[in-house]
C-alpha cells in the first residue's frame, strides 16, 4: 500500500509542473487528506509514514539499529530537488546567455516595501556595517577624534622645556604640589632636576662592600679570640709552674693532709714520665704482630710426582753411601722414622698385593724394611686418608678385601667356572685372611729380626714357610739374587732383553717394585718424552707377560702380579694398548689360518700364551661396548676357534670350555647371543652321553649343526669309563694342570678330569640360560640341551654332587622356557580395523565480522575493496546523472508548455481580434459596444 | 562389515528442534547468545535467559557426530532448526569445534554468511537452508520424534530392532532447555525414558541402539 501511495504522491509532485493551476488545486487537497489518514494509524516521530521508507526484516536481530529504518525518502527527494534548482537549473537557463546582471541593492527585489521603508533599510544597514568588528579600528575623521591630556592640558601642548607652568600656583599649596610632583605618578618630569640637590651622600652601599665589611669583621674577631687563648694558656703554664714548685716545697704539705699530698706529687710526676695504658699496650701489640700470611697452594701432580722423583733420587744416593760403607750420621737417628715409615707401609704393602694377589701368596718378606722406603711415598696418600679416617684398621681391611674378593674372582686364571668361582673364593678369602694376618706378623717378625740378628735369611725362610703356596724356585731365585738390591731409579727399558735383565731371577714382589719404579721414575707427567717411553715399556711388559705365560713352567702368580700394573698402564696409554692388542689379534687369526690349511697341523686350539692374553684384554677393555677395536675381533677370534678346531682330546675339551667361560664374562654384561659357545658346550655335553643315548647311534638331536657334533664329539671325550658314584668331591678344573701337562699325560685319560670338565660345562651353560633369560627364543635355544641333560640324568655313574647339579640345571632350564612360552601368543591373522569417515574442519573466522576481507593475500583483498568501492562510487555517479537528466527533462517540458502556452494565448488573442473584425465586418458594424448595441 | 550390504536403504536422520541460535549485537560485534554471557543484555531486551542454551546444541551436535554411528557412515543427514525457524543443514563429515567458544564462533559466521565450507576440503559443512524440514527428509522414512511427555516409554532397542535394518529412520530430537518439540511430521512420538533427559544423553541412547542394530562396535 506504501508503495501505491508513494506513487500517487510522486504523480502529485509532478503534475503542478506539468499541467498549470487547476491540477495544483487537487494536489493541494491530496496532500491534505492523505497525512491525515496516516497519522491516525502512526503518530509521534514527526513526518508522514508514506514520506519514510521501509524494508522488511526477515530476523530480527536484537541489538542492532538499522539505519535505513524510518528514513524520509519524500523529505530527501525535495532536498534534491531544491539543490538541483539552484544549481543545474540556473545553469540550464542561463546556457544562451554571455553574462548575468546581478542585483545586490538592499531590498530592490522586494517589491512590497515602500520607498520610505527602503530608505530606512538601507540606513540600518549602514549603520550595521559600521558596528561590525571589521570595522571598529579603523581610524576615524579628524573632527571625532579624542585628545589625550595631562593636568589638564593636552599632551600636545605640553612642552618639555617648560619649566614654568606651575609656578604661578599659590604658596601654601606649594609643598605638597612638590610632594605630589616628585612622588606622585613618578613625578613631574619637567620639574624633578629643580628638587634633587644631596640625595647622592646617602646612597646605599652595594652587596659587594657589604660582604667586605663583614669578612674584614670576622677576620679581626678571629685573631683577637687566637690572642686571648695563646695569652690564657701562657697564665696556665705559669700557674702550673708555681703550683710544682709550692708542692715541692714544704709549704703546702704543711697545709694540706699527707693522703693528698702525695696524691698531688704522684700526679705530677706522673704527667711528666707517659703514663702506661693497657690499652696502649694492646695497640701496640696489634699493631707490631703479623698478618696471616697465604698458604702454601696444593701441589700439581707433575709437582708431586716431580718430589718422589727427587725423594727417590735422595734414597738411591743413601743406598749407594751404605752399599760403599760409608755410615751416614744419621742413620740411627732415622730409626724412629723407619719404624714410622715401615707401619705405613706395612698397610700399603697389603693393598698393593691384595690387589694383584689372586689368592695363591706368594710373599717375601725379606726386602721389606727397603722397599718400605719407596712405597713410603706411595702410601702417603693412603695414609692420610686413613688417619683421617677413625675407622678401626681391621673394619677397613675387611672392606678392601671386599673389594679384592671381587677383583680376584674377576681375574681367575684358573679357568674355573663362575658358579664354582663363589665357592673357591669363599676358600680364598678363607686362606687370605690366614696370610694376611700371618703375612703382618711375619713382617713385624723380619723388622725385629732385622734389627736384632741381621740375619735375612732366617725370617724369609720363615716367611717363606708359613705362606702356603711356596715356590720352590722363587725361593732359589731369592737366594741367588739377594745380594744385588734393586736400584731406585730405573730408566723405562727398551726391549724386553733389557727388562729381563733387569727381573729375571728376581721375586715377583721385586718384579712389581721394578715395574712400579719404573713407571714412576718414567712418569708421563714428568716429561712429554716419557709418553714413548711408557708406550715402548708396556709393549715390553705386555712381550714379558706373553713369554711368562708360554714359559716351561709358567708361574701364575708371575701373571697375576702383572696384571695389576699392565692395566694401569693400559689405562695411561689406551690408544697405544690398543693398537697393540689388535696388531696382536690380527698376527693370532693369520696363524690360525695357517694352521687350519697346514693338514700336518694336529693341534689347532689355542696356546697358554693366547688364553692369557685373551683374558687379559677382556679385562683391559669394555666388554660391554656394541663395537670395540679390540674385543669384538678378539671375540670374533675366541669363537672361529671354537667352531673351527678338531677336539682330539678330553684336554682340547677343557680348553673349550675355557674359552666358553671366558666367552660367558665377555658376553655377560651386554647380554650378548653367543652361538658358537652355546653349539660347542652342547657338543661337549653330547659327547658324556652315556653308550645307549650317544648322538653319534642316530638319535636325533636337535639343535647344532653335524659338523659341530663331528668336531666335537666324534668320541665320547666325556663318558665316564668307570662308576664315579661314590665320589664325594669334584675338584675344579685349575687352568695351570691343563695348560702345562703334557699332551698325553693319563691325567687327561682320568675320570676325574672329565667330571670336572662336565662340571665347568654345567656352569658355564647355567650362566649363559641366565644371561639369556629374556630373549624371546629362549625355549627354541636350550631345548636341545634339555634333551641332553636328560640323558645326562638317567646315568647312575656320576656323583651325587654332579647328578643333583644336572638336575637342578634341568629344572631351571625347563621352568624358564615354561614361562617364556606361556607369554607367547598364537599367531594371528591380521585384523582389518574399520575405516572411520573422512572428517573435515570447518572453516570460520574466532571474532566474524560482516563485510571484512579474511583473505589471507592482503593486495587481493585491498584489490578487492577498492574494486568494490569504484563499483559503488560509479552506480552512484550514474544515479546522480540519472536524476539530474531526469529533473532536466521536466524543466524542459516545463519551458516547452510555458512556450506552448504562451503561443496559444497569442493565437487566441490574434484569432479573437480576427473573429471580431471578421464578425464586424459580416455585421457591418466598425467597434464593440456599437455593434452589439446595435444588433440588440 | 555388516554395514556394507544395507548400505543403500538404511540410514539414520537426526533433526534437532528448537535450537537457541540467536545472533545479536552485543558491543559493537555479533554474537551468539548465550545465558551465561549475555543474562543482562537478554534482560535489556526483555528476554529470559534461561531459554537462550547453545550449550545444548553444541553437546547433542557432539553426540551425534562424534559417535561410532556417524564415524561408521550410518548418519545420513543432520539438521538443525532454530528459535527463529533458521534450518541449518549440517554435514555428517563436519569435524564440530570441541570448546564453546569456538562453536559460537563458528555459530555466528554460519548465521551471517549462511554457510561454511570445509578448511581441508570441497564440501560445504554447514549451510542454512529453505524450509520445510521435510524437504530435505527421505521419502519413506519413519518419523520419530522424542519426548518426555510422550503417552509411550519403550525400550529403544527392541523399537529400532522391530523397524528393521532397511528402514529408514528420521530421529527429532528438542534441543532446547524447557518445553516440548512440536513438529507436525513426526509420526510417532516416543520417550526412552521414565527420566527427562539432556539432549545429549537422549541422542547418545539412539545412538546406541542403533549401533547394536548395524553391529558397530
Amino acid at each position: 500500500m506504501a508503495k501505491t501511495v508513494k506513487k500517487a504522491q510522486k504523480g502529485t509532485k509532478r503534475k503542478p509542473l506539468a499541467a498549470g493551476s487547476s491540477a495544483l488545486s487537487v494536489a493541494k487537497r491530496k496532500k491534505g487528506v492523505v497525512p491525515d489518514a496516516i497519522a491516525s494509524g502512526k503518530k509521534g516521530d514527526g513526518g508522514s509514514l508514506f514520506e519514510k521508507q521501509w524494508t522488511k526484516s526477515k530476523f530480527e536481530i536484537l541489538g542492532r539499529k538499522r539505519k535505513s529504518e524510518g528514513r524520509r525518502v519524500g523529505l530527501s527527494r525535495s532536498v534534491a530537488i531544491d539543490k538541483r534548482k539552484k544549481t543545474i537549473l540556473q545553469e540550464f537557463q542561463n546556457r544562451g546567455k554571455a553574462n548575468v546582471f546581478l542585483d545586490h541593492r538592499f531590498g530592490e527585489k522586494d517589491e512590497d516595501l515602500a520607498e520610505a521603508d527602503k530608505a530606512i533599510l538601507r540606513f540600518q544597514r549602514e549603520r550595521q556595517a559600521q558596528w561590525q568588528k571589521k570595522s571598529r579600528f579603523t581610524l576615524q575623521d579628524e573632527d571625532e577624534e579624542t585628545i589625550l591630556t595631562h593636568g589638564g592640558m593636552a599632551l600636545s601642548e605640553l612642552d618639555d622645556f617648560d619649566d614654568n607652568s606651575l609656578d604661578e600656583r599659590e604658596e601654601d599649596e606649594k609643598l605638597d604640589a612638590e610632594l605630589v610632583k616628585n612622588f606622585h605618578f613618578g613625578g613631574d618630569s619637567t620639574n624633578k632636576s629643580v628638587g634633587t640637590g644631596d640625595v647622592d651622600e646617602k646612597k646605599p652601599k652595594s652587596k659587594k662592600e657589604i660582604m667586605e665589611e663583614i669578612i674584614a669583621k670576622s677576620k679581626f674577631y678571629k685573631a683577637q679570640k687566637a690572642k686571648e687563648k695563646e695569652e690564657d694558656m701562657k697564665l696556665k703554664e705559669q700557674l702550673d709552674k708555681d703550683f710544682a714548685e709550692l708542692a715541692k716545697s714544704q709549704a703546702l704539705t704543711s697545709l694540706v693532709r699527707l693522703k693528698k699530698s702525695m696524691a698531688i706529687k704522684s700526679r705530677i710526676i706522673g704527667e711528666n714520665n707517659e703514663k702506661v695504658d693497657d690499652f696502649d699496650k694492646l695497640v701496640k701489640e696489634m699493631g707490631m704482630e703479623m698478618k696471616a700470611h697465604a698458604s702454601d697452594r696444593l701441589k700439581t701432580d707433575e709437582e708431586i710426582a716431580e718430589e718422589e722423583r727427587a725423594q727417590l733420587e735422595e734414597l738411591e744416593e743413601k743406598r749407594r753411601k751404605r752399599m760403599h760403607g760409608v755410615e751416614s750420621s744419621d742413620d740411627s737417628g732415622s730409626e724412629d722414622e723407619d719404624a714410622k715409615q715401615s707401619s705405613q707401609m706395612k698397610k700399603r704393602q697389603r693393598i698393593e698385593q691384595s690387589g694383584d694377589d689372586l689368592g695363591e701368596n706368594f710373599v717375601v718378606d725379606d726386602d721389606q724394611p727397603k722397599r718400605g722406603w719407596v712405597d713410603e711415598v706411595l702410601a702417603r696418600k693412603e695414609e692420610e686418608e686413613e688417619n683421617e679416617d677413625s675407622e678401626s684398621e681391621g673394619n677397613e681391611s675387611s672392606g678392601e678385601e671386599d673389594y679384592i674378593h671381587g677383583d680376584s674372582i674377576d681375574s681367575d686364571y684358573s679357568g674355573d667356572v663362575q658358579e664354582f668361582t663363589e665357592s673357591d673364593s669363599d676358600d680364598h678369602s678363607d686362606k687370605w685372611e690366614e696370610s694376611d694376618d700371618e703375612e703382618l706378623k711375619n713382617q713385624e717378625k723380619a723388622q725385629k729380626d732385622l734389627r736384632q740378628v741381621d740375619d735375612v735369611n732366617i725370617s724369609s725362610m720363615e716367611g717363606a714357610k708359613l705362606n702356603h703356596s711356596t715356590h720352590a724356585d722363587a725361593v732359589v731365585d731369592f737366594k741367588a739374587y739377594q745380594n744385588s738390591e734393586l736400584p731406585f731409579v730405573i730408566d723405562a727399558p727398551k726391549n724386553l732383553d733389557e727388562f729381563r735383565s733387569l727381573v729375571d731371577g728376581r721375586p715377583i714382589e721385586e718384579l712389581l717394585t721394578a715395574i712400579q719404579r719404573i713407571r714412576m721414575c718414567n712418569s708421563i707427567r714428568l716429561a712429554a718424552e716419557n709418553r714413548r717411553k711408557m708406550q715402548v715399556f708396556y709393549g715390553v711388559v705386555l712381550q714379558y707377560f706373553a713369554s711368562v705365560a708360554s714359559g716351561v713352567l709358567p708361574c701364575m702368580d708371575k701373571l697375576n702380579v702383572l696384571v695389576k700394573p699392565l692395566l694401569e698402564m693400559s689405562s695411561e696409554t689406551p690408544y697405544f694398548s690398543a693398537i697393540c692388542a689388535r696388531e696382536w689379534i690380527i698376527k693370532m687369526r693369520e696363524q690360525f689360518v695357517a694352521k687350519l690349511k697346514d693338514p700336518g697341523v694336529d693341534d689347532l686350539w689355542p696356546s697358554r700364551k693366547t688364553l692369557a692374553l685373551w683374558r687379559l684384554w677382556s679385562l683391559t677393555f669394555p666388554p660391554s661396548d656394541f663395537r670395540h677395536a679390540v674385543l669384538t675381533p678378539c671375540t670374533l677370534l675366541m669363537a672361529e676357534h671354537l667352531i673351527r678346531s678338531q677336539v682330539k682330546s678330553a684336554r682340547d675339551l677343557a680348553i673349550g670350555t675355557f674359552i666358553c667361560g671366558q666367552l660367558l664374562s665377555i658376553m655377560r654384561p651386554a647380554r650378548r647371543f653367543c652361538p658358537e659357545a652355546l653349539s660347542f658346550l652342547y657338543a661337549a655335553l653330547g659327547s658324556a652321553l652315556p653308550m645307549k643315548l650317544s648322538m653319534s647311534n642316530g638319535a636325533n638331536f636337535l639343535g647344532c649343526g653335524s659338523f659341530m657334533l663331528e668336531l666335537v664329539s666324534s668320541q665320547p671325550w666325556l663318558r665316564l669309563k668307570d662308576d664315579c658314584s661314590n665320589i664325594n668331591c669334584v675338584a675344579d678344573l685349575e687352568f695351570e694342570d691343563v695348560c702345562t701337562a703334557a699332551k698325553d699325560a693319563p691325567f687327561f685319560n682320568s675320570d676325574q678330569l672329565r667330571l670336572s670338565v662336565i662340571v665347568c660345562i654345567l656352569g658355564t651353560l647355567d650362566g649363559f640360560s641366565r644371561i639369556y633369560e629374556d630373549i624371546p627364543s629362549y625355549p627354541e635355544i636350550f631345548k636341545p640341551f634339555v634333551t641332553v641333560l636328560q640323558g645326562l640324568s638317567v646315568s647312575r655313574y656320576f656323583p651325587n654332587a654332579v647328578s643333583l647339579l644336572i638336575n637342578q640345571l634341568l629344572g631351571h632350564l625347563k621352568d624358564t622356557m615354561m614361562r617364556t612360552e606361556s607369554f607367547r601368543q598364537p599367531l594371528q591373522m591380521r585384523l582389518k580395523k574399520p575405516v572411520p569417515i573422512k572428517l573435515f574442519n570447518p572453516k570460520f573466522e574466532e571474532n566474524f565480522v560482516r563485510g571484512r576481507n579474511y583473505d589471507p593475500d592482503k593486495e587481493r583483498a585491498e584489490r578487492k575493496k577498492l574494486n568494490k568501492l569504484l563499483k559503488q562510487e560509479a552506480k552512484g555517479a550514474a544515479r546522480e546523472l540519472r536524476k539530474d537528466n531526469y529533473f532536466l527533462q521536466i524543466e524542459k517540458v516545463k519551458e516547452k508548455e510555458q512556450a506552448a502556452e504562451l503561443r496559444e494565448e497569442e493565437y487566441r488573442k490574434a484569432m479573437n481580434f480576427l473573429q471580431e473584425q471578421e464578425a464586424a465586418f459580416k455585421s457591418g458594424q466598425l467597434g464593440k459596444g456599437k455593434g452589439r448595441r446595435r444588433r440588440k | 562389515m555388516s554395514s556394507e550390504e544395507v548400505d543403500d536403504e538404511g540410514g539414520v536422520w537426526f533433526v534437532l528442534e528448537k535450537a537457541s541460535l540467536e545472533v545479536a549485537k552485543v558491543g559493537k560485534n555479533y554474537q551468539l547468545l548465550n545465558c551465561d554471557d549475555h543474562a543482562n543484555f537478554l534482560r535489556k531486551h526483555k528476554r529470559d535467559p534461561a531459554t537462550v542454551r547453545p550449550d545444548i546444541v553444541h553437546q547433542a551436535l557432539l553426540a551425534i557426530l562424534d559417535s561410532p554411528l556417524n564415524k561408521a557412515g550410518k548418519l545420513k543427514g543432520l539438521y538443525v532448526l532454530t528459535d527463529s525457524k533458521v534450518l541449518i543443514q549440517v554435514n555428517p563429515h563436519i569435524r564440530i569445534p570441541r570448546t564453546f567458544k569456538r562453536f559460537c564462533g563458528l555459530m555466528v559466521q554460519l548465521l551471517q554468511k549462511l554457510s561454511i565450507r570445509a578448511s581441508n576440503g570441497p564440501e560445504k559443512l554447514l549451510r542454512v537452508v529453505k524450509q520445510p524440514v521435510t524437504k530435505h527428509l527421505p521419502v519413506g522414512a519413519r518419523y520419530v520424534g522424542l519426548s518426555y511427555s510422550a503417552p509411550k516409554v519403550i525400550k529403544l532397542h527392541d523399537y529400532v530392532a522391530a523397524m528393521g535394518l532397511k528402514q529408514k529412520m528420521v530421529f527429532v530430537v528438542g534441543a532446547m532447555a524447557h518445553g516440548k518439540i512440536e513438529a507436525d511430521y513426526i509420526e510417532d512420538l516416543i520417550a526412552v525414558s521414565e527420566y527427562p533427559l539432556s539432549a545429549a544423553c537422549c541422542i547418545g541412547r539412539i545412538c546406541n541402539a542403533l549401533e547394536q542394530q548395524y553391529k558397530i562396535l
